[in-house]
């Protein structure tokens, strides 16, 4: 094989990375503040790419106003989740197993209303770009990696500029060291809580549409990234956003590199054997911050 | 408070258990009343209520399968609703029982011994996925159980080496090998294309052994096998291998996957500006094409089927189709109709619903018309159909068409 197929799969690897950083982000968001892992999160990603697909097949949405109404089901969707399953537990418990169960629970209800309505059948994505690929010298590109990569990386820069620069990030940071403090400093911490879950929400949906756009859309998808999503959270640090994006790419170049090495068969044997590797060595993750986890 | 909440999670991880899991038997159809006499004045008959005959069927309406496992149990059901219309069959009305085996060969074992030990079935009819055939085989010859269906892979009826003949297990359609041979030779012998990259469901029998009787007609005539890929039925993102196939210099890419892996890798293989030709099996077919991201996806493939989808005898059936689901069928629909039609045959020459004798009387069955043919007959030897044709089928911008009858001419010689 000769330069431009390593190069093909190097893009296609890098691209994998951009879909897993914006479903593991989210999935840091939300461990960042509250400290546990909402395994809900593919059951929010599922239900809003399929709530996206509506939109193409009804309005025949283009992809902006398809990520756009997916991002908001997808925040609304999680404001949902955190009222039902987790917003009486934050207040009166912190027993490890409720939120376990909940988020578990909540994840499973939301991937089987999508398959109670949509059965079990799979459904494509339509072709959203005119032009699907562009050469340079003999080698084609895919055109949808580039506009995932690039779509990524605007959304998940402007959440880090959100975080970092405006009252509404300083409050999410102050809640992610200590709640009980940011309450008392005036911030009110379900109002952050709830645009924390939005936001999350919102990166589910987007996540949502690139799966739909790169692969193919079933109700099963929602419990694959919810794997993968945790694998990137927990390489990148429990809660560390840096971390989980350097995790993202780190995962998809490994599963790619895995797969032309050992064959796509053994590839995710390669890949979990990497990941426990990588956590015997660091346990505390890329961005060495041991967090302590509920659930 | 808490164990209110305890008990309201746990009620809705059970609802949402039984959502996932408890995919019901399909309805079944409602046997015809009984004919009545006209009410006399002084008496009142009491209408005798005939024993149902109880069929069963396996198939995925849920899970990976689920495109074809559906329109195989539709299938189904319209031909028993139909034979229950007529009278059903030796005077007594059908009864249509359909488990979801959801892809899974446990969970189907588990079920066909449902079927024989709870529902009493006389005959199982099954899905077109090998990897149940194979599970069930030794499983349908212990409980004395036809199983007849759709899974072309020949072990399910021959054994591992296709030496021992599984005497409760039978085809209703071409076999892998068939489909395989017909589906790689038509790109060589008819389009001139002499390299071929081959991707392989590798979890799926049926592929399997589509893809090793194409790699050995390939040998045998000189097709250069450029790479051989592999994958698994619950991939969705075939992206590694298509890049292999594209940096290789196929000409086409025998395609040995079910229909969502296609879909899948159709889709990629257009958005990566990949224009090989493609060949591969009847899953290409309805509704492969309605499936794929943007139509012009579906182009330059050639897939056979062992009927003419436009034939004006399918017409009626494809009317009531569409009239009871609001979808058209798929070959898969059409041969699931005939597997009933030959299933009532069996039952009729065997004279009853003994187990044995149906066996007996599917053993030796022809002259049978139905869908697929006007003279359904089974090879006593292999447990396979005799005689079924194949018709070459073009994609292009998600349009089929027939381009005839073709017999390879290495299967001539």
């Amino acid at each position: 094989m000769n330069f431009s197929y390593y190069l093909q799969l190097l893009i296609g690897g890098v691209s994998n990375g951009a879909m897993y950083a914006i479903i593991a982000v989210g999935w840091a968001l939300i461990f960042s503040i509250l400290k546990f892992s909402n395994f809900a999160h593919g059951g929010t990603m599922v239900c809003s790419a399929y709530l996206g697909l509506l939109a193409t097949r009804i309005i025949g949405a283009n992809l902006w106003l398809t990520l756009a109404v997916a991002a908001l089901c997808g925040g609304l969707i999680n404001i949902l989740v955190e009222l039902i399953s987790f917003h009486r537990l934050r207040k009166s418990s912190k027993q490890v197993l409720l939120f376990f169960v909940s988020s578990i629970t909540m994840g499973m209800l939301l991937q089987n209303l999508v398959t109670l309505r949509f059965s079990g059948l799979f459904y494509s994505y339509p072709n959203f770009f005119k032009q699907r690929f562009f050469r340079i010298g003999n080698i084609s590109f895919d055109i949808s990696n580039f506009m995932m990569l690039a779509i990524a990386a605007v959304i998940l820069g402007i959440l880090i500029l959100v975080l970092q620069k405006t009252r509404f990030g300083m409050a999410v940071r102050a809640l992610s060291v200590d709640p009980r403090t940011t309450s008392l400093m005036g911030v009110n911490v379900d109002l952050v809580v709830l645009a924390t879950f939005f936001i999350a929400g919102a990166l589910a949906g987007v996540a949502g549409v690139f799966v739909g756009i790169r692969t193919i859309l079933s109700p099963q998808i929602g419990s694959m990234y919810t794997v993968k999503g945790f694998m990137v959270a927990v390489i990148g640090g429990l809660g560390s956003l840096n971390g989980a994006l350097f995790a993202s790419l780190i995962l998809g170049l490994v599963e790619t590199a895995f797969s032309v090495i050992l064959g796509t068969s053994l590839a995710p044997v390669g890949t979990f054997f990497f990941v426990l590797i990588f956590l015997f060595l660091r346990p505390q993750g890329l961005a060495g911050v041991f967090a302590m986890e509920k659930a | 408070m808490k164990k209110l909440l305890v008990a309201v999670l746990t009620l809705v991880l059970a609802v949402s258990l039984v959502a996932a899991c408890g995919q019901p038997a399909k309805p079944t159809p409602t046997p015809p009343p009984a004919p009545t006499k006209p009410a006399e004045p002084t008496a009142q008959p009491t209408p005798e209520v005939k024993e149902p005959i109880i069929i069963g069927g396996i198939t995925d309406l849920t899970g990976n399968g689920s495109v074809l496992g559906t329109a195989v149990a539709r299938g189904w059901e319209l031909a028993v609703n139909d034979i229950n219309a007529k009278g059903g069959i030796l005077g007594r009305p059908v009864k249509l029982i359909v488990y979801d085996c959801r892809s899974d060969p446990q969970e189907a074992i588990s079920l066909f011994k449902r079927l024989a030990d709870v529902d009493k079935a006389a005959i199982v009819v099954g899905p077109p996925f090998s990897n149940v055939g194979l599970a069930v085989a030794p499983v349908a010859d212990e409980k004395g159980l036809v199983f007849f269906g759709q899974f072309g892979d020949p072990r399910c009826m021959l054994g591992e080496k296709l030496d021992s003949l599984h005497p409760y297990m039978f085809l209703v359609q071409p076999s892998a090998i068939q489909t395989g041979i017909i589906g790689g030779a038509y790109p060589f012998e008819k389009l001139g294309l002499k390299k071929a990259a081959v991707l392989v469901a590798e979890d799926h029998a049926y592929c399997v052994t589509q893809a090793n009787a194409f790699l050995d007609y390939a040998k045998k005539v000189g097709i250069e096998i450029t790479t051989f890929q592999k994958c698994k039925i619950a991939d969705t993102d075939l992206t590694v291998q298509l890049t292999a196939i594209k940096n290789s210099g196929a000409e086409f890419l025998f395609n040995a996957c079910n229909t969502q892996l296609l879909v899948v890798a159709t889709n990629q293989m257009y958005q990566m500006g990949m224009d090989i030709v493609q060949c591969g099996s009847l899953d290409f077919s309805y509704p492969f094409a309605t499936l794929v991201s943007d139509p012009k996806a579906a182009s330059r493939i050639y897939f056979p089927v062992n009927l003419d989808m436009e034939a004006p005898h399918l017409a009626d059936v494809t009317a009531a189709y569409i009239a009871a689901y609001n979808e058209k069928p798929t070959p898969k629909s059409w041969i699931a109709y005939d597997t009933i039609l030959v299933t009532k045959a069996a039952i009729e020459k065997a004279g009853s619903d003994n187990r044995a004798a149906i066996r007996d009387a599917l053993e030796n069955i022809s002259g049978v018309k139905c869908l697929i043919t006007d003279d359904f007959r089974i090879d006593p030897k292999t447990h396979m159909p005799l005689g079924l044709g194949m018709y070459i089928y073009n994609i292009e911008n998600g349009v089929y068409t027939n381009l005839g009858y073709y017999v390879p001419e290495y299967l001539k010689q």
